[in-house]
């Protein structure tokens, strides 16, 4: 199992008042798989995402990703895994304003042990004629694309998309879509996205759906939608 | 009332912009009321000594007795004879005697009594350096004295034995005044005429009129010293007059630092808060009453920060100006106050940060609300650098860094002027070090190949005694400009004794004439020009032509070979003034007009070294906190500018000290350049201060840095920046991953 999580738990404090924000996740995914949790505000996605990520921690409970126990890190070592396991997507793409495209995907090129060619990722995600503009000269999608593209630069074992389309338009978001699929299936990068659009989880290979910190039903596909064909 | 708390919880949040911003505007206000108030007292306690104690406006000698009396009537003036007598009392320590005078200079009584028959005043310094006390018994000019009390003297209140020395050494030198009896019954007295005019108007004019009366009887005058010439007098207006420039340069310097920097601050904030502005806007809020809202930020940091430096400067101005009167002895009649200074210092600081921010406010309250609560129209722009800057080619952190730097050039204005301030109060001690240093290796120490240095009263003949090279000199003037004077040396073609060297480091042979080059700027001259001046004692005129120049700041003097001196001064072909030597030589008391130690003019030259240190340090020190406060502000606002970005990096993996070099870090090329442009800025503002010096002292000095200071200046000025990068180290360790996580925008 490429990520495998089991019982996590994850409270947070105010005050007097303790709130549980994951009661005793577990989930799975393969290497390679698209994983899609799904759930309402509130529900302890981006917690749990977070945990995943390596920028949050767990009360307690185990995660493994690619067999490594992400609980017994050190805040250095978590960074390592950050900076060669992991990218990131954004739902508001999180560009550095004062960067340019191209210079925004150097921005994670940098610190990569292995980087991929950032010509070809910026023609791969179609921004090959932009990559001197600033961000915010772009519109929602090409910011997004930019994002992915910054993401993959490092070509990470994991990628994790925080409602990738979620401050995006139908044709837009299908087209940001489109892409993740074809980063998954061209680069065999793995990846969990958090998103509250049920469509989206057709193109999933598991579906995890969350509610109160808890997953309250797993869907498996055998065969996933492209998705071009994806409707909302 | 609710937007009130919101000021004061802004103003909590970001505390190190605000405290730094009063701080800033505190020193200024400090600085401007404690100099100013103190140069005022300094300015009025010299006028109320020279008035009451009656300054002579010059002194003058004679060869021939004068009527004094009917020279005062003459002139409506009023004329006394004193005189000096140079008696050491131990080896190695002078004290200059003057007769206790009644018309003109007359000496004030700080503590005890006017010196009766057998007893003497001293100047309190020297006294209490050497253990003198009142009643205890001083050996001077062969006579035992008391001291009856401690004196300060309107013509001798820098107590230097003469302009070579520089810096008052009470150990070595001091002062004393002893009754007219006595000071008549003392040997090898100097015979000196003080005069000071009734009618206090064109002063030059009236002088001029007494030369030309003292030689229509035929008499010569000796020597001629008008009191606004001598260094004793001088450099007290003179000191008075840089530290009134001081007080107006400094704190406007720092309180348009302060201006920029809250302007900045201002400016960023309301930015941030268009948002805000924009909903409130909607809401009904009037302009005038953001306007109000906005404007209690400077109204309250620019309150504290100038009333509370106020307070601070007008506590100091006792202490300095006490220590002032420790170098320039005088006695105070009385203090004044100036209330406008304050008010000044209080409301200057208010209305100038205040309109800077009505005038920001002024421009974002423009924008419709509706733009306002998008976050303003602002936030789209791309500055034309940063959209202009082709960078492909450049490692990934110098790009970072750059771009972080043209991303808002007013913060880098900022701190490159911050900067630029800080090296110059840094490099303002050192760059005078260097000079002094230099008159003293370069100058002294380099053209005196001798120890002493005898002048006789009058012209000798013959051959010099054994051990000594003869030499002659004349005091002139120049015959177009009287106020400015020198003196024209004659020495052997083959001296070894004054050596000169040109601009390149190549020995000048004195078998021509050379001037020094202060001599030389001064009289705006070189090689070539012709000097025409006359000769004090008989006005007699003589016209040289400058045939070298000598690079060297040990004076300013015109040499040429001995006897084409003789024969232009009409003296007999082997006649000489003094004697220069590298022994102690014996000649009777009144031989000799004045002896000259160079290990002496050395050791003063050691002692206003020393004497420097602690103004050095002091600059030093201020200059690091004036640097740490902009640089820690600018890079402070930068770090909270970047919070974004700062939060994403450390997402992506980014280690601590990667995030430090790029954010931190992109500030060491403004802080490079910002040292680099304070070194001309410093030169040429020295260079300023050395010319009035020049006016008000006769004294030339070169502007000179010393390649050392100036790395060891931007040693400092990096010591300050990493003090600085340290200070906002913890600030970026304190943004949280969860800020790029829960961005709700770009």
């Amino acid at each position: 199992m490429f990520i495998a999580v089991k019982n996590l738990k994850k409270s947070y404090t105010t005050g007097k008042s303790k709130t549980e924000i994951l009661k005793g996740v577990s989930l799975g995914l393969e290497k390679g798989q698209t994983g899609v949790i799904l759930g309402p505000s509130g529900s302890g996605k981006s917690t749990l995402m977070n945990i995943i990520g390596g920028v949050d921690l767990a009360d307690s409970g185990s995660i493994r990703v690619d067999g490594l126990e992400l609980a017994a890190l050190n805040d250095d070592q978590l960074t390592d895994y950050r900076r060669d396991s992991v990218g990131f997507i954004f739902q508001f793409y999180n560009l550095v304003p004062n960067l340019t495209v191209m210079e925004n995907i150097e921005v994670v090129a940098n610190i990569s042990k292995a980087p991929l060619d950032m010509d070809t990722v910026l023609k791969a995600v179609g921004l090959e004629t932009k990559k001197r503009n600033f961000p915010r000269e772009l519109s929602g999608g090409e910011q997004q694309r930019v994002a992915i593209a910054r993401a993959i630069v490092k070509n990470p074992k994991l990628l994790l998309c925080d409602e990738p389309t979620g401050a995006l338009d139908y044709e837009t978001s299908r087209s940001v879509l489109s892409l993740l699929q074809r980063i998954n299936r061209d680069l065999g990068t793995t990846i969990l996205m958090i998103t509250h659009n049920t469509a989206i989880g057709d193109m999933a290979n598991v579906v995890y759906k969350v509610r109160s910190g808890e997953i309250v039903e797993t869907i498996r596909h055998e065969e996933t939608t492209a998705a071009e064909r994806i409707e909302w | 009332m609710t937007l009130l708390k919101k000021v004061t919880r802004t103003m909590l949040e970001h505390k190190s912009r605000y405290i730094g911003s009063m701080l800033l505007l505190m020193i200024s206000s400090m600085m401007f009321v404690m100099l100013n108030m103190t140069s005022a007292n300094l300015i009025y306690t010299f006028k109320t000594f020279s008035e009451r104690n009656v300054l002579s406006d010059a002194e003058f000698s004679t060869d021939t007795a004068i009527d004094a009396a009917a020279l005062s009537r003459q002139f409506a003036a009023k004329l006394e004879i004193g005189g000096t007598v140079d008696s050491e009392v131990k080896p190695g320590q002078t004290l200059r005697v003057f007769p206790m005078m009644n018309t003109v200079n007359i000496p004030a009584v700080q503590e005890g009594s006017v010196p009766g028959r057998s007893e003497i005043m001293l100047d309190r310094l020297f006294a209490e350096t050497n253990g003198y006390q009142i009643g205890d018994t001083i050996h001077v000019a062969n006579k035992n004295y008391t001291v009856s009390g401690y004196t300060l003297l309107p013509h001798f209140i820098y107590v230097i034995p003469s302009k070579d020395t520089m810096m008052n050494d009470p150990k070595t030198f001091g002062v004393g005044v002893v009754g007219k009896a006595d000071f008549d019954s003392m040997q090898d007295r100097n015979k000196v005429y003080a005069i000071r005019f009734d009618e206090r108007g064109n002063i030059k004019s009236q002088e001029a009129a007494l030369k030309n009366a003292l030689r229509s009887q035929g008499i010569r005058i000796t020597n001629w010293q008008s009191t606004e010439k001598k260094v004793n007098v001088s450099y007290v207006p003179m000191k008075a007059s840089i530290q009134s420039t001081m007080s107006a340069v400094v704190p406007l310097a720092m309180l348009a630092l302060t201006c920029v920097l809250l302007g900045m601050l201002m400016w960023r904030m309301i930015r941030s808060e268009s948002v805000i502005i924009g909903t409130l806007y909607a809401q009904g809020y009037r302009k005038r009453e953001l306007r109000r809202h906005y404007l209690m930020f400077p109204l309250m940091v620019s309150v504290i920060g100038s009333v509370v430096g106020s307070i601070l400067g007008l506590l100091l101005v006792a202490p300095v100006f006490n220590f002032m009167l420790t170098a320039f002895p005088m006695p105070v009649y009385e203090t004044i106050f100036n209330p406008w200074l304050m008010i000044v210092a209080i409301l200057l600081p208010v209305i100038i940060l205040c309109s800077v921010t009505w005038g920001v406010i002024g421009k974002v309250l423009k924008t419709p609300p509706a733009i306002l609560m998008k976050g303003g129209e602002t936030k789209r722009k791309t500055n034309f650098i940063e959209r202009n800057l082709r960078l492909d080619r450049v490692k990934f952190n110098t790009k970072f860094q750059i771009r972080e730097q043209v991303r808002s050039l007013s913060r880098s204005l900022l701190l490159l002027f911050g900067v630029v301030v800080a090296t110059m109060l840094i490099l303002y001690g050192f760059a005078m070090k260097s000079s002094v240093d230099y008159m003293l290796n370069k100058g002294v120490k380099e053209m005196y190949n001798l120890k002493y240095e005898y002048v006789f009263k009058s012209e000798k003949t013959g051959a010099a005694p054994a051990g000594g090279e003869p030499f002659g000199a004349a005091y002139v003037s120049l015959i177009n400009n009287d106020e400015i004077s020198f003196y024209m040396t004659g020495v052997l073609p083959d001296t070894g004794k004054i050596i000169l060297k040109d601009g390149s480091g190549q020995v000048l042979k004195p078998d021509s004439n050379i001037i020094t080059a202060p001599l030389a700027k001064k009289l705006s001259v070189s090689t070539g020009d012709s000097v025409t001046v006359f000769d004090v004692e008989n006005g007699k005129e003589h016209t040289f032509i400058i045939e070298k120049v000598a690079d060297t700041y040990a004076g300013e003097f015109l040499f040429m070979p001995l006897d084409r001196f003789n024969k232009e001064f009409g003296l007999p072909v082997d006649a000489y003034i003094g004697i220069w030597s590298d022994m102690p030589m014996n000649f009777s008391q009144g031989e000799l007009q004045n002896t000259k130690s160079i290990d002496a003019i050395i050791a003063g030259f050691g002692s206003l070294i020393n004497q420097m240190a602690p103004m050095i340090y002091g600059l030093i020190f201020a200059a690091f906190i004036v640097g740490l406060i902009i640089i820690y502000i600018v890079t402070g606002m930068m770090v909270d500018e970047s919070r974004a970005s700062i939060s994403l990096m450390k997402v992506f993996g980014y280690k601590k000290k990667e995030i430090n070099t790029l954010i931190l870090g992109s500030n060491t090329f403004i802080v490079a350049a910002g040292f680099l442009l304070g070194i001309p800025a410093l030169l040429g503002s020295i260079g300023a201060l050395y010319q009035s010096l020049t006016e008000s002292l006769q004294l030339v000095m070169p502007v000179k840095l010393n390649f050392f200071y100036m790395v060891l200046g931007f040693v400092i000025v990096m010591i300050t920046f990493e003090f600085a990068k340290r200070m906002c180290r913890k600030k970026v360790a304190r943004i949280p991953m969860s800020e790029a996580l829960k961005a709700g925008a770009e």
